[in-house]
């Protein structure tokens, strides 16, 4: 962990941490107006919060930041010419891929934290106090740990998006490139994971539409949540080995 | 004897394609030696230098760094080594200070005291909090070099750093690499494309083309080029001409200078004293005759030529 403050500096002081913030921002006030004024049905302040943070990752708006900060971190280092500087001092790969992971993956974390207490106090003000409810205006118990799970889900789900970012920014080299070809791909395949069974969800990363099931019943199911969890950490690992294997290879240019 | 701080051992590289970018080239750099790497364009110089620091790895043969084999102990050898290859590179929105804090996190513990020394050295201590955005392309090159003395090495490697500069920075930069060889003993190889560049900085040189080392030595005796090739003029130029083709073993390089119309030429075994008296006693009216300063190109002819003969 010892680059971490270095990632983290990189990140923080980035135009794109900052170009982040005001999207959650945008978004997160957007959706909530949305509701206010369009809903028919009873929203509650906690409702709210599952809905934007529901909502910012069915849109695939995390994707987004996580696709940008991501390009920059990793795909950056190639186009500044600054990754031939970094593995000419006694760097390992595999330390520098770890530490940018952890940075990226706080990020991700603090910009989910930043939608939901966002969500939460705007939620206050603009919708009345009440219980969380589930499909069919159920009311649900615990939403504490309902919360926790779509939380640290999504929250997981980022490390997905973050190494499969990553293989294209070690395939593309140009964190514009990376950008565009990781988004698109990214949307190209959920958008054809509408047409796919419940069954065959099972299997894809974890993310908005394989926790809702879960999360909204009245019985937590840990046993899928769990699994959700393994299968989204199986396609990162294959990511980054991909990644990896293919900087050991390479010549450094 | 001293010691050995950069030692190549036939290394060769081929790209894909079947290009020979580098051919069973050895080299041995000492101790406190500024060695100038003089090559024209493509010749393979940064090739050899990013082999050298292990960004790629060579086909055949070894590098040692202080006697660590960049192959088998890469971590160890890259410890004693600072370079700058291909033009420095940084993050462009962070400050000088923020990037230096960097690189310095990479290569292990480095204190904030060494930041504002490296800072002192380049001279850019002011403008350490600027962005690099904002840096000219004379700052970038001098806060690389400083990047590169960070862990304060014992091998300093130098790819064309003048490269791009205008004359002033050109002179900024020889006289930062002059004083540190001074001040500090650190060992340089410095590539470059410029022959005088060399000839003004460096004590040893190597030199390559297409791919292979075609000299190596001290840079008095093998970059004395000016003993050997001489230009000349008269008022009757095709009378000259004609005189010089006459003595046996002259070669002439140029036979009409486009700017200034001399004849430039190989004095080959003369002397060159003795190829004035004999084309004055042919009756040609001389009007110019010196040393001339030349360029790569007529150096590496030179090259050839000595082996040839
Ligand atoms: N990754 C690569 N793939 C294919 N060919 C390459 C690669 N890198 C360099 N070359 C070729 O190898 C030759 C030597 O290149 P190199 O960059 O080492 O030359 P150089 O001496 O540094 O030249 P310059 O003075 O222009 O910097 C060139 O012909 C170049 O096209
Ligand atoms: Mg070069």
């Amino acid at each position: 962990m010892k680059y971490l403050p270095i990632e983290m500096k990189k990140i923080f002081k980035s135009i794109e941490s900052k170009i982040s913030y005001v999207f959650v921002f945008v978004i997160v006030l957007s959706i909530m107006l949305g509701f206010k004024f369009q809903s028919k049905q009873h929203i509650s302040s906690i409702d709210m919060v599952f809905i934007t943070l529901g909502n910012f990752s069915r849109y695939i708006m995390l994707h987004l930041v996580m696709i940008l900060m991501t390009s920059l971190i990793v795909a950056g280092e190639f186009n500044q010419g600054t990754y031939r500087y970094i593995m000419l001092r006694p760097v390992s790969i595999k330390n520098l891929i770890f530490n940018k992971y952890i940075a990226l993956w706080l990020f991700a974390g603090m910009i989910l934290l930043i939608t939901a207490a966002l969500s939460f106090f705007v939620g206050i003000i603009l919708f009345e106090h009440g219980q969380l409810h589930g499909e069919g205006f159920t009311i649900l118990s615990r939403p504490i740990i309902r919360f926790i799970i779509f939380y640290v889900g999504t929250w997981i789900n980022a490390v997905f998006i973050i190494s499969f970012t990553t293989f294209f920014s070690v395939i593309l080299k140009h964190n514009i490139n990376t950008i565009v070809i990781t988004f698109s791909v990214l949307f190209i395949i959920l958008f054809f994971t509408r047409f796919v069974s419940d069954e065959v969800l099972d299997w894809t990363p974890i993310n908005y539409f394989t926790l809702k099931p879960y999360i909204f019943t009245e019985i937590i199911k840990w046993r899928d949540i769990f699994f959700g969890i393994f299968v989204t950490l199986v396609y990162s690992g294959i990511f980054t080995g991909l990644s990896y294997v293919k900087l050991k290879m390479e010549d450094i240019l | 004897m001293s010691k050995n701080i950069l030692e190549i051992e036939g290394i060769s590289k081929t790209f894909l394609g079947n290009f020979k970018a580098v051919q069973n080239l050895s080299l041995k750099v000492e101790e406190g030696e500024v060695c100038g790497f003089l090559g024209p364009n493509g010749a393979g110089k940064t090739t050899t230098i990013r082999m050298i620091l292990g960004l790629i790895k060579p086909d055949d043969g070894n590098v040692f760094i202080d006697g660590h084999s960049i192959k088998e102990d890469k971590l160890t050898a890259l410890k004693k080594v600072g370079a700058l290859v291909e033009g420095p590179a940084f993050y462009e929105y962070l400050s000088g200070r923020d990037n230096l804090k960097a690189f310095a996190a990479y290569s292990g513990d480095i204190p904030q005291s060494r930041i504002e020394d490296v800072l002192g050295i380049v001279g850019l201590s002011d403008r350490g909090k600027d962005k690099v955005r904002h840096y000219s392309y004379g700052m970038k090159q001098r806060l690389g070099i400083a990047q590169a003395l960070l862990i304060q090495p014992r091998l300093l490697i130098l790819d064309e750093p003048t490269n791009g500069l205008d004359p002033h920075g050109i002179q900024e930069i020889r006289l930062l690499i002059k004083r540190l060889s001074k001040e500090t003993g650190v060992t340089i190889l410095l590539s470059s494309h410029i022959l005088a560049e060399v000839e003004q900085i460096c004590n040893k040189v190597a030199i390559i083309d297409k791919g292979v080392l075609k000299a190596s030595g001290d840079v008095k005796q093998l970059l004395n080029p000016e003993k050997k090739i001489y230009e000349i003029a008269s008022n009757d130029y095709k009378k000259l001409l004609k005189d010089l083709k006459s003595l046996n073993n002259i070669t002439i390089l140029k036979e009409h200078d486009e700017k200034t119309g001399n004849i430039s030429f190989h004095t080959g075994n003369w002397n060159p004293e003795d190829v004035l008296v004999e084309l004055v006693k042919k009756g040609s009216r001389i009007t110019l005759f010196a040393p001339k300063k030349i360029t790569l190109e007529d150096f590496f002819f030179q090259i050839t030529k000595e082996e040839d003969d």
